[in-house]
């Protein structure tokens, strides 16, 4: 019914609702997080709903595609207030310097490692 | 209104300087933005709380940009056909590394549980990594940090790492490194497999929506135990 509205209404009102779906899903996400005490974000749920509900319909509306791109060209600018409380932990930065260089580079050294050593051994048995 | 305004400003000179520079990785929007944010915050002697307050629209209206992310991550997913296991596998063997490895050498070193959690979702990309470091308690401004050092970091190990694990040219080669760099530097990870690898770009991208979400699960998880 939604999907059908997504698809078939003026446009200015298809995108307005696409707006209110991602905003009710974030809504919906927390409500639910909140409701079973669940540990995750109520984002992530949000997300998982929505992903759900694009696979059901087996494609994505043009009006929820429309709201989106731009949304999410411009999602840096809307994390800049979020990254500016770094100026709050500068001090627990410089405290801790050495650890946070020292897991940059080994850990991501790692992960890179076994990422890759895991997918290229997979892929080469279930190609034989 | 006014600091929203100023974020914009700052935003726009950012991009300005990004597509100056020739993309350089260091003048990522987001990091010469914030820097712009945190002078004009100086200059003004206003502090953070006085900012925070003044743009809550903004760090709401992330929560559904961040769900806004199963849009390209649907269409990616069709690339899983085929590749669902090998993929899958390597994304839960690159994701648990990453957040454990992390963790633990916090552990080692000493650093306070709420760093060791800012730092373990460094490999997501930033929307996800500071929603995870957040949740489980962790600060999502360093999270923000480690994300970008990692991204960098990874696109320039990713080189020689992969040569020395031969990874080979061919088309298993490229998917290969096009989904490591995406899971372990997201979205400069991206970017660098745009410029190499472009016709294998939609694997990097997965890994990087995968890697989000699966750095979230499990250290939403694991802050219920530590």
């Amino acid at each position: 019914m939604l999907f059908k509205l997504l698809s078939d209404g003026p446009r200015t009102f298809r995108a307005l609702l696409a707006a209110s779906v991602l905003v009710g899903l974030q809504w919906l996400g927390d409500a639910v997080v909140a409701w079973w005490g669940w540990p995750v974000p109520g984002a992530l749920v949000g997300l998982l709903l929505l992903l759900g509900a694009l696979f059901a319909a087996g494609g994505v509306p043009q009006a929820l595609d429309d709201v989106s791109t731009p949304l999410l060209r411009h999602l840096m600018r809307l994390l800049i207030p979020s990254v500016a409380a770094v100026g709050l932990y500068a001090g627990l930065l410089s405290q801790h310097t050495a650890a946070f260089l020292l897991v940059a580079v080994v850990v991501t050294a790692l992960t890179l490692v076994v990422t890759a050593w895991t997918l290229q051994r997979l892929i080469r048995r279930s190609s034989r | 209104m006014l600091w929203s305004a100023i974020t914009l400003a700052a935003y726009l000179v950012a991009l300005w300087l990004y597509r100056r520079s020739g993309h350089h990785l260091l003048c990522l929007p987001v990091l010469t933005g914030t820097a712009l944010v945190l002078a004009a915050l100086a200059l003004a002697g206003s502090g953070y709380p006085v900012y925070a307050e003044a743009t809550r629209v903004l760090r709401w209206l992330t929560g559904p940009g961040f769900i806004a992310l199963a849009v390209p991550l649907y269409r990616q997913a069709a690339l899983l056909r085929g590749l669902a296991a090998p993929l899958l596998v390597a994304l839960a063997a690159g994701c648990l590394v990453s957040v454990l490895g992390t963790l633990l050498l916090c552990g080692l070193m000493g650093t306070p549980m709420a760093f060791a959690l800012s730092l373990a979702p460094k490999a997501a990309t930033m929307p996800m990594a500071m929603l995870a470091a957040e949740r489980a308690g962790g600060v999502p401004a360093v999270a923000a940090m480690a994300v970008v050092a990692t991204g960098v970091l990874g696109t320039w190990l990713a080189g020689p790492l992969l040569r020395w694990l031969r990874v080979d040219e061919g088309l298993q080669g490229e998917v290969v490194s096009s989904f490591t760099l995406g899971l372990v530097a997201h979205a400069i990870g991206v970017a660098r497999v745009l410029q190499t690898h472009p016709g294998s770009v939609a694997f990097a991208a997965l890994a990087m929506g995968l890697n989000g979400i699966a750095s979230v699960l499990v250290l939403a998880l694991l802050s219920r135990w530590l």
